[in-house]
């Protein structure tokens, strides 16, 4: 994977993003909560980078994506895309200037069975793609398609097939195709090794990883694996409940996290060649609802090292006790708990 | 298990899954059966407690279940029958994967969990509310009284699936079987019931069978090991013997697919090319001898027996030597 | 896997074809539409040639349904009247189907308040019992074949908006629609394009059954001689003559011929209908290896035999 990335200007930045969802009840169906699904996200992304972002369920990260991709619009925040000369805002855009962004900004689903139309060819649905991206000669088409199909090792004749045709693994393979065959500059993957076997899991990894080393793609890698989200990213944003509590470079895992619950995360994930030598922080509880997250820090409910403050006042990201630039934490502690 | 095979008619044809299965689980101890998606884990456990569905059947081979001196064999007693429901439950209990469907959304979670005791024993309703709570403390889930009314799905996924232990040991079984129970959950709450689950196997010596795809999963808890590809046993032994130094070409694919929270980055991952085939495509010969690297032309022709290594390590492969290495691979190893 | 891949509609071809119900209903309706076309050929007379000689004759070589009371030969006005039935059948349902499918998927799709306007309007209607509003209507509008076919539209298309509506709005959640979005696919592209083609199936399924629903509407309208008139024959109105008791009992041939008529056609569409719903489950589209129309006829009379493997 290149390592030359320009820690300068981002390529997309996510400034104070938040996304809440009303929840109506009553018999009036009046507005009587809201979800914060996102509350205050700050990420940038650069240019070649691999971003992998994790947390559990209901930490907000499937939404990020979403916002990323401008699939919905967020409650409030900033996003900022740099299309050549410096940031721009990508938010209430009109249609070329959305078609624009489109081009550059794509995303795969975690779903490979629904990710496509049902009804359509595979290869019609990548030539619809560059057909409404402006690509009007045929010929032309064919031979981007055909390009992509080769950097996913799909044979071209398959491409007249219909999409409940394939394997998961393999409509997998068309999906990154279909976003490749017009070049976009950064990519939103959703969880998209999830439902796949191991061993496909492991195909689909290092086509990315090769994917990035022969484009200069940049990755924003979405998933619940914090082993995976290691091996595929640059960096690591750890998320729980709708904020980013640590962003550190990936080598830094698992020994130099910081934050209390990466901590807890990475002592509870399974792993063969770590038996016995690490310390097992069992987490009581259970992660609150969004629709009444606590009020300060939203780990302050379980953990273990909760002082007053934390029920009070948000942390917020500032650099990490390490002292490595690229590494970022939102914790009232001063220092990373120790024995970690 | 000895010898089963079970098959699956779809659509006219017949699927042979399981293929000459044959398991033995020492009493008290912990075996995980670990494998893909198709490969047949799942089934062999709905076999052994005769759950398999409508299109199924076990056609050959003994399933036998040793108590006090005395052998039962699972598979030729009745489906429904007396016998067989007194070993479902009270017996032999089973953990699933998908909590919300298990469990009936329309009953009260308390309710669910007693049933299984009226069931097996004879006990009063009170009698049994009593045991009901006493176990739902001890699984952790809190505030158990109130708890005992709830419905199924006020509760979270994690809390749940305690539930689902509670129906599965209510009756002190000797056997539990669980199926894949921490795949939807999150990392922590997995390790909270991994831990859950490992204590009761240790507190009563109770058997235990884990079904499950994640092998780091069976490093933390298994004492033995069996990894099944496309419904045959490839490697058996204890978690040590197959983890730290398999066998079999496929167990080595499966274990270096997954990256380890410690893996060097700059080497990629290595990976078997293809996917898992159907069982309606492989009828002769080793199952795995097309994606193999070191498959021969004898593979595919053979049946491929059982060989045995020092401490009972077993492995289906014939291209093992004696001391049970592999030899240098035939095909380039390809990583997409 | 180097085998072609046969297209959907090739695949739902070959799948209907097994399908028995659906391929025999397919035949009556078949028959019926054909003899329907070829009327001037079949019958030899003219279904408004009244011949004062031959009144009120009963079934025989000459006349195959025998005559009216004004002596007009009634095969002649089956078939004729066959032809105009069928016509307002398929035309209303046609009609209505079209306009309840756009109406259906512009609501699903696009939500908000286009989506409650069109609800509230589709509720008003039907808040009218059907006849009560089709009775205003023909009292404004005037009697007539296509007068008939339009009231039929304008009363009916409120269950397939319904049924578009809600289809889209399922569908509209699925992850290849957020793809299409994501790819900056216009609303348009996504609606007409991607989201209507996965509805085809129920609307063409509410298609057929509304053929029969109008065919039994129309007949009812004229029977009461509230639909098309006597002078241009309809099934309907054919079946007015048996509002008389005498009629009735006496001269069977002229309400039992059009009522056998009506109950064929209904039941042969019907049964295509039926068909076709067992054939477009998505399910049963996957299943390249298919058996044909005899195969199947044969297995159910000799019994299938069990293959297995090894």
């Amino acid at each position: 994977m290149s390592r030359e990335i320009a820690l300068t200007e981002p390529l997309y930045q996510a400034k104070g993003i938040k996304k809440y969802f009303p929840v109506t009840g009553g018999v009036l169906r009046r507005k009587i909560g809201e979800v914060k699904a996102l509350d205050g996200v700050d990420l940038d992304i650069y240019r070649g980078e691999t971003i992998s972002v994790i947390g559990e369920s209901g930490c907000g990260k499937t939404t990020l994506g979403r916002m990323l991709a401008v699939l919905q619009k967020p409650t409030g925040g900033e996003l900022s895309f740099d299309f050549g000369d410096g940031l721009k805002n990508v938010v209430g855009l009109n249609r070329t200037e959305e078609l624009a962004f489109r081009r550059r900004v794509q995303m795969i689903f975690q779903d490979p069975y629904t990710s496509f139309n049902p009804r359509q060819r595979v290869g019609a649905a990548i030539d619809e793609v560059l057909q409404v991206h402006g690509m009007k000669d045929p010929e032309e088409r064919f031979s981007r398609i055909k390009e992509s199909c080769e950097m996913v090792n799909m044979r071209v004749e398959y491409l007249q097939r219909y999409p409940h045709e394939f394997s998961g693994g393999q409509r997998q393979r068309l999906a990154i195709a279909r976003c490749l065959a017009i070049k976009p500059e950064l990519i939103i993957a959703d969880e998209i090794v999830s439902a796949l076997d191991v061993s496909i899991q492991a195909q689909i990894i290092n086509l990315l990883r090769q994917i990035q080393r022969e484009t200069g793609l940049s990755f924003v890698f979405i998933t619940h694996d914090v082993a995976v989200a290691r091996y595929v990213g640059h960096r690591i944003a750890v998320m729980y409940l709708g904020s980013v509590v640590e962003i550190l470079p990936a080598g830094a895992l698992p020994q130099n996290a910081e934050h209390p619950y990466t901590i807890a995360l990475l002592s509870a994930v399974p792993d063969m060649n770590l038996q016995g030598k690490k310390k097992e922080i069992v987490l009581q509880g259970e992660v609150p609802s969004p629709i009444d997250a606590p009020s300060g820090c939203a780990f302050s409910t379980r953990c273990p090292y909760v002082m007053d403050i934390c029920k009070i006042a948000r942390p917020v990201l500032r650099l990490a006790y390490d002292t490595d630039p690229s590494h970022q934490v939102a914790c009232h502690l001063e220092k990373p708990p120790i024995g970690a | 298990m000895k010898d089963v095979n079970v098959s699956f008619t779809v659509e006219s044809s017949n699927l042979h899954i399981l293929r000459d299965v044959s398991l033995q689980v020492p009493r008290g101890s912990f075996l995980c059966i670990v494998g893909e998606s198709g490969c047949g884990k799942s089934v062999t456990a709905q076999a052994i407690v005769q759950l398999l569905p409508d299109n199924g059947r076990v056609d050959s081979g003994l399933i036998s279940y040793y108590e006090s001196g005395k052998a039962t064999e699972l598979n030729k007693l009745e489906k429904f029958g007396r016998e067989m429901r007194s070993f479902r439950g009270a017996k032999i209990g089973m953990i699933f994967q998908d909590t919300l469907s298990s469990l009936n959304p329309a009953h009260r979670v308390g309710r669910q969990v007693a049933e299984s005791l009226l069931q097996h024993q004879n006990l009063s309703k009170d009698e049994a509310k009593e045991r009901v709570i006493e176990l739902f403390r001890k699984l952790g889930i809190p505030d158990p009284e109130r708890r005992f009314n709830a419905y199924p799905h006020e509760f979270s996924g994690g809390m749940r699936q305690r539930v689902m232990i509670a129906i599965a040991t209510i009756c002190e079984p000797d056997l539990v079987i669980a199926d894949e129970p921490t795949t939807a959950l999150d990392v922590t709450i997995q390790a909270q019931i991994m831990t859950l689950l490992k204590n009761l196997q240790k507190s009563a010596q109770r058997t235990f069978i884990l079904i499950t795809h994640n092998m780091a999963l069976v490093s933390e808890v298994a004492d033995h090991v069996a990894v099944m590809y496309l419904g045959r046993v490839v490697e058996y032994g204890s978690v040590d013997q197959v983890l730290r130094s398999p066998r079999h070409p496929y167990t080595q694919a499966l274990l270096q697919s997954v990256p380890s929270l410690d893996a060097d980055k700059s080497v990629e991952l290595k990976t078997v090319d293809g996917q898992t085939p159907s069982p309606a495509e492989v009828t002769k010969g080793c199952e795995f001898a097309e994606r193999c690297l070191f498959a021969s032309d004898t593979c595919k022709d053979r049946v491929i027996p059982l060989m045995t290594f020092e401490g009972n390590h077993q492995v289906r492969c014939i291209r093992l030597d004696e001391k049970g290495n592999l030899p240098k691979p035939d095909k380039a190893g390809s990583n997409v | 896997m180097t085998e072609k891949v046969p297209s959907t509609a090739r695949l739902l071809v070959r799948n209907f074809a097994g399908n028995l119900t659906g391929m025999f209903g397919l035949l009556v309706i078949f028959l019926i539409i054909t003899s329907a076309i070829f009327a001037e050929e079949i019958s030899g007379y003219n279904p408004n040639l009244m011949d004062g000689m031959s009144t009120s004759l009963s079934p025989s070589t000459d006349h195959l349904m025998g005559t009216d009371q004004l002596g007009r030969d009634v095969f002649s006005r089956v078939l004729y009247g066959g032809r105009n039935s069928i016509l307002i059948g398929i035309t209303a349902s046609f009609l209505g189907n079209l306009i309840g499918t756009v109406l259906g998927a512009i609501a699903g799709y696009l939500g908000g308040r286009i989506d409650t306007v069109l609800i509230r309007v589709s509720e008003l209607f039907m808040t009218f019992p059907q006849l009560v509003l089709v009775l205003i209507f023909v009292t404004i509008m005037g009697q007539g074949v296509s007068n008939v076919i339009i009231i039929f539209a304008i009363t009916g298309w409120m269950t397939t908006l319904r049924l578009v509506r809600s289809e889209f709005l399922s569908l509209r959640e699925e992850a290849f629609v957020e793809a299409d979005r994501a790819f900056g696919f216009s609303k348009k592209r996504i609606i007409f394009r991607h989201l209507l083609p996965n509805t085809m199936s129920p609307i063409v399924v509410a298609f057929t059954i509304n053929i029969a629903i109008y065919i039994i509407a129309e007949a009812g309208l004229s029977f009461l001689g509230l639909g098309v008139p006597v002078t241009t024959p309809t099934w309907g109105n054919l079946l007015s003559a048996a509002q008389a008791p005498v009629v009735v009992e006496q001269y069977w041939w002229l309400w039992v011929f059009p009522a056998v008529a009506i109950i064929a056609f209904v039941t042969g569409v019907n049964f295509v209908g039926d068909g076709l719903r067992d054939v477009l489950d998505p399910r049963q589209r996957t299943n390249a290896k298919n058996k044909t129309f005899l195969a199947t006829l044969r297995e159910k009379l000799f019994g299938s035999r069990k293959q297995t493997i090894e």
